[in-house]
């Protein structure tokens, strides 16, 4: 795809990539998932992405780390928190540290698509 | 962008400065609207939704049951409101009829006892003496409110994000100090916290259309899904959960509905000696 959006998902649980991949295929996306997060912050550091999903409770790795990492390569990309924790000081938190937008799993497909279509509206 | 909540003592330049700060962020400021919105909303008279969030509690006052039920529609409301993004609220409680959104800013606006009274002296054209007397009345009135509503006692501004002395600060620096943070990332809004408010919209919508049938009953919601509880005695349970649940799957929004019932042990023992 010449124009697609290139668009990185990591979650610990396989469900959420296979579905955000699954939500986001009918749109001009390129997504790439991944549930190791090492494997992620990898990537990261060797492609600019448009915009980065990231859980933010992970083992080893937390979300915030793949935010800044995201953030360090290019501050053009957005990226997008998610958590089945959320409370309202992790999403200050979070958006403090320069987050795009904050989503508390679980979330719906048009949520998802609606968080990212503003995210590359401001690219 | 956000949401600021202005809350303050009497007579510490609330209002003005909620005003003033509108302005400087071109957002909407809103107060008295709200008491308008929700009596068009609910169908209620606008001063006996005033008086339910307003006056302290006197034992010939408003039956509790009807103080909830009045002051869930104002919070419905309020929640619908504050949805519209970029708005100021200086009306009654914003920091407790509003909790847990990450892009409403809460703020208390203090002031030395002795420039409230300043302030209502001239307002009122009455002596020093006779505004403080008042004065300390209105606050024993509040705190009362404050205690009986929401289970407050004191320190109502540990619930604020922002606690300002408007005596020490001019008006200008505290409409500057509150714009700063209110344009801060930390306060962007978010699809979490917009689900938030509208969780709370939901929420406090369903609850004011169920406490006639219950009037200790709670209600969360999430997502257009409602999860309702309330008590009754083993012989009432079903009823009360076919009562609720179809009361509950008529309101607008709500698609799904789940009904929880804990055992009323008190309602159970008054059976026993009747």
């Amino acid at each position: 795809m010449g124009n697609a959006y290139e668009v990185l998902v990591v979650d610990d649980e396989p469900i959420v990539g296979k579905q955000l991949k699954a939500a986001l295929s009918k749109g001009a996306f390129n997504v790439e998932t991944y549930v190791v997060p090492a494997e992620a912050l990898k990537r990261i550091d060797e492609k600019e992405f448009d915009v980065v999903v990231t859980d933010i409770r992970m083992d080893n790795v937390d979300g915030i780390e793949v935010l800044e990492r995201a953030m360090r390569k290019s501050s053009r990309t957005k990226v997008i928190m998610i958590t089945g924790f959320a409370m309202m000081e992790l999403a200050r938190h979070a958006m403090e540290k320069g987050a795009f937008d904050f989503l508390s799993k679980p979330f719906t497909p048009d949520d998802m698509r609606a968080a990212i279509g503003k995210a590359v509206a401001q690219i | 962008m956000a949401v600021i909540t202005i809350n303050r003592d009497s007579y510490s330049m609330g209002k003005v400065i909620a005003e003033g700060l509108a302005s400087e962020l071109g957002y909407k400021c809103i107060g008295d609207e709200v008491f308008a919105a929700t009596s068009k909303g609910f169908g209620i008279a606008e001063t006996k939704i005033r008086s339910a969030l307003e006056d302290a509690p006197t034992f010939w006052g408003i039956p509790l049951t009807t103080r909830s039920k009045l002051i869930s529609c104002y919070q419905s409301t309020l929640a619908r409101l504050l949805l519209d993004d970029n708005v100021v609220y200086y009306g009654p409680a914003g920091h407790l009829l509003i909790q847990g959104v990450s892009h409403v800013l809460k703020v208390y606006l203090q002031s030395d006892i002795e420039a409230r009274v300043q302030l209502k002296a001239k307002t009122e054209d009455i002596t020093g003496g006779k505004a403080l007397k008042k004065l300390l009345k209105e606050d024993k009135g509040h705190s009362k409110l404050t205690s009986f509503l929401y289970g407050i006692n004191g320190n109502e501004e540990g619930l604020c994000d922002m606690v300002i002395n408007t005596g020490k600060a001019g008006m200008k620096d505290v409409i500057r100090t509150i714009s700063v943070q209110a344009l801060s990332k930390r306060y962007r809004t978010t699809t979490y916290s917009v689900n938030c408010l509208k969780n709370i919209e939901l929420s406090f919508r369903v609850r004011a259309a169920l406490i006639d049938v219950d009037r200790d009953v709670s209600v969360r919601a999430a997502s257009g899904s409602v999860f309702i509880h309330a008590r009754a005695t083993e012989g009432k349970r079903q009823k009360l959960v076919d009562t609720v649940r179809n009361a509950a799957k008529s309101i607008r929004d709500v698609a799904n509905v789940e009904v929880i019932i804990t055992e009323d042990i008190f309602e159970r023992y008054a059976e026993t000696y009747r």
